[in-house]
């Protein structure tokens, strides 16, 4: 500790080239922050998938009727099967572009996730036109309870129209990402009475199973029972649907670790180079240390001292700074909250990649400085 | 006048290999922040090629009103012969019209680098789909037939997925369907899917609608013309598109994310290796402090001295960017990156390139122009007497 003066006075020595190297070592730093935070997302994202609720989706596209759902449900080990139909559209204006899940309260025994009192799947299962939305949609659009919601959808109606207007029973959230998720949930008899054509029809069936070691056997005789039919399924766990999904993604996470990798890289070339340039500038400096009685080994830890200090101090500077801001615009638009949250667990890896970082960047310099020749140094040779 | 700027910036140069660590940083730095971002550039370049060869401005597409994308859309097999007689639609030399009306599935496939799943389509066209798509050919095998479960696959599609090489069949829709073919789409989204006869795919999955109907028109101009018969038919609830447009429209969202992403992480990268090239030129200016003040003394002005430090700098920014450039050519050029069921084709385009080139001489002109001014400024005879 009593060294520490020493060690800031080497790097103030020349307080240009420190702020500089200071300056590129943070923003290589907020850029680590944010590729680390991309990272994190989309680890959020596997970590909430379950591997006990299984996707029954059809086979090749299309549509699965509503007669298969009491198959699946006497399938042993199924607990809660939930047909759903989406109804995509727009809300006012075609840049409002959302989804309704049509359905009823079982899709809330499929995602326990979705904060639904009783109360409220009882309304939406009277209300042919009742629907419950996620705050987030609600903060969005502005939305209350008892208001009513024109949807404008590809579907026609019977009677010709392409609006379907909803009234809002209740204003839900989802528990795995409070506030950043947008569901809204309709009544599936609604659809299915006031739709033209395709009627008894169901794009995905949602179901829970009671052990989750049993996902990948019960999807198998889910399957089994459709595979000769018209319509044969896929089914699949969420888990397992979440982890092909982001692995679809697998050139953007490439190129973002390259990216890290290269940032690292230049940084470990401006370090050295600053280091290098700061001991050879310093030369008969340390002559006159080691003729104050610094060991070799002591002007070795030194000259890393001053790496490591210069490298941490920085580090820490960027990741605060991306933290903070991260925290911040996350609550301005929580879209993208999960995308720019940094974990504390990448926080210290980064801490810990900037003091590996010092250290490769400072051994040569470090030799260099304590194999001096306490003549020759004085000398300034 | 020339002649001392011409000295100095010789001099400059010449005296490059006496800072040679200093200097590498500058190359480095420029190296790294160009390279990353002309590799990440790379993806959207090659995408947007990608959409780009998809459509023509002379090609229109149908779909039910409303619907987002293709998928979503369903057009009734009575609307067809209604969308074949509007105004507009081209016809062909034994005086058909122009036009296929498709069907599209989707099913899970395998990636050969990594063994994920992820989905293709299969697209059914109509009997005129070649002749609408002149853009598609055949690089062997041959053309499935109506009514058989046969189908041709992408080159993309065979090279990036398992099990979609000519002669293997593939569980779809009723049972295994064959491949016999393998065709090239000219660069488009076409080369990752599977094609086969429109009828025929519907009949075996009992479905009754089409996704879409595209047709080619006589001109680009007669878009209008087509439209507006086709949207004040009441017999028809239908959508239409140019199919540049549509495509555009569906890049959008993956563009924005992509050039987001390119310029967060080079302007991040690109300031970083800014300020390793400040530091460099002041070590290199103060390295040659001497130097410059015996310029001065002997008569080189102001601006030759300012000017040789500026273009060392941008000597140094233009050689580390080219090695950046240089690489990211070599390692992603021509790679196949499969987003989804996409197969992208990477382009390091000369575009790209010259982009590349002239960010870091940006960033190496402001890395230059302030060390540039002190060595210009400094009192001759305070830098004599330095050391």
């Amino acid at each position: 500790m009593k060294y520490l003066p020493l060690v800031f006075a080497g790097l103030w020595r020349k307080p240009a080239r420190t702020i500089f190297t200071f300056l590129s070592i943070v923003v290589a730093f907020i850029l680590f922050g944010i590729l680390a935070g991309l990272d994190s997302g989309f680890d959020h994202i596997l970590q909430v998938s379950r591997l006990d609720r299984l996707f029954v989706d059809p086979r090749f596209g299309g549509r699965i009727p509503m007669a298969y759902v009491d198959q699946v449900a006497r399938v042993p080990g199924v607990t809660v099967v939930a047909p759903r139909m989406g109804l995509l559209g727009y809300y006012k204006d075609p840049k409002n572009r959302m989804g309704v899940i049509m359905s009823d309260s079982r899709f809330f025994a499929a995602r326990p996730e979705l904060t639904a009192t009783k109360d409220e799947m009882a309304a939406l299962d009277k209300n042919r036109t009742g629907a419950l939305v996620t705050i987030f949609l609600a903060k969005q659009y502005g939305w209350k309870v008892g208001d009513k919601v024109p949807f404008i959808s590809n579907v026609a109606t019977s009677d010709g129209g392409q609006t379907w207007t909803f009234d809002i029973l209740g204003i839900i959230d989802d528990t795995d990402a409070p506030g950043e998720i947008g569901f809204f949930i309709g009544n599936y008899e609604y659809l299915n009475q006031r739709r033209a054509k395709d009627k008894d029809l169901s794009d995905r069936f949602l179901v829970r199973i009671r052990d989750q070691n049993q996902a990948t056997q019960i999807s198998r005789t889910i399957d089994r029972l459709f595979a000769n039919s018209s319509q044969p399924t896929r089914t699949e766990s969420e888990k397992t649907q979440a982890q092909s999904g982001l692995a679809s993604l697998g050139s953007v996470s490439f190129l973002t670790h390259a990216v890290i990798g290269a940032v690292l890289f230049m940084l470990l070339f401006l370090t050295g180079n600053t280091m290098m340039q700061s001991v050879r500038e310093r030369t008969s400096e340390f002559g006159v240390l080691k003729t104050l009685g610094f060991s070799d080994a002591g002007v070795l830890a030194l000259v890393i001292c001053e790496a490591v200090l210069l490298c941490v101090l920085a580090g820490l500077a960027g990741l605060t700074l991306i933290h903070t801001a991260g925290a911040y615009y996350a609550s301005l638009v929580p879209d993208i909250a999960g995308v720019l949250l940094m974990t504390w667990a990448s926080f210290f890896e980064g801490l810990g990649l900037a003091f590996v970082t010092a250290l490769a960047a400072s051994v040569f310099p470090a030799l260099r400085a304590s194999r001096l020749n306490v003549v020759d140094a004085l000398a300034g040779r | 006048m020339l002649k001392q700027f011409s000295t100095a910036i010789a001099l400059a140069l010449r005296t490059i290999p006496n800072r040679r660590g200093a200097s590498l940083v500058i190359v480095i730095s420029m190296a790294c922040a160009v390279g990353a971002l002309v590799s990440i550039q790379s993806l959207s370049a090659g995408f947007n090629r990608m959409i780009h060869n998809n459509g023509r401005p002379d090609r229109a597409m149908v779909m039910s009103r409303n619907s987002i994308f293709e998928g979503a859309s369903s057009v009734p097999k009575d609307n067809v012969n209604t969308i074949a007689d509007a105004p507009g639609v081209k016809h062909d030399a034994d005086g058909k019209p122009v036009l296929s009306a498709d069907a599209m599935i989707s099913f899970a496939v395998t990636k050969k680098s990594d063994g994920l799943e992820t989905f293709l389509n299969l697209r059914g066209v109509g009997p005129g789909g070649m002749t609408l798509r002149p853009e598609i050919h055949l690089v062997s095998g041959r053309m499935f037939r109506p009514g058989k479960y046969e189908v041709i696959v992408g080159k993309s599609a065979a090279t990036e997925f398992n099990g979609l090489t000519e002669g293997m069949r593939v569980s779809l829709p009723d049972g295994d369907w064959t491949i016999v073919g393998t065709f090239e789409a000219g660069g488009s989204s076409l080369d990752s899917t599977l094609l086969t006869d429109a009828d025929t795919l519907l009949a075996s999955t009992r479905s009754t609608t089409y996704k879409s109907v595209r047709v080619m028109l006589d001109t680009p101009a007669d878009f209008t013309r087509f439209k507006n018969a086709l949207t004040s038919n009441p017999s028809l609830t239908v959508d239409v598109t140019r199919e540049t447009d549509y495509n555009a429209q569906q890049a959008r969202q993956l563009n924005i994310l992509l050039n987001l992403i390119a310029g967060v992480v080079g302007g991040i990268m690109g300031l970083g290796a800014m300020f390793g090239a400040l530091n460099t030129m002041y070590s290199a200016v103060s390295a040659r402090a001497i130097e410059i003040a015996t310029l001065r003394a002997i008569g080189f002005g102001g601006m030759a001295v300012m000017a040789s430090v500026l273009v060392e700098a941008l000597v140094l920014a233009l050689a580390g960017s080219l090695i950046g450039a240089g690489f990211a050519w070599t390692v992603f050029n021509g790679n196949l990156h499969a987003i989804g069921g996409t197969v992208i084709n990477l382009a390091v385009t000369p575009g790209l390139i010259v982009n590349g080139v002239l960010f870091a001489c940006f960033l190496g002109f402001v890395g230059g122009f302030f060390p540039a001014l002190r060595a210009a400024r400094r009192p001759v005879a305070d830098a004599l007497r330095a050391n």
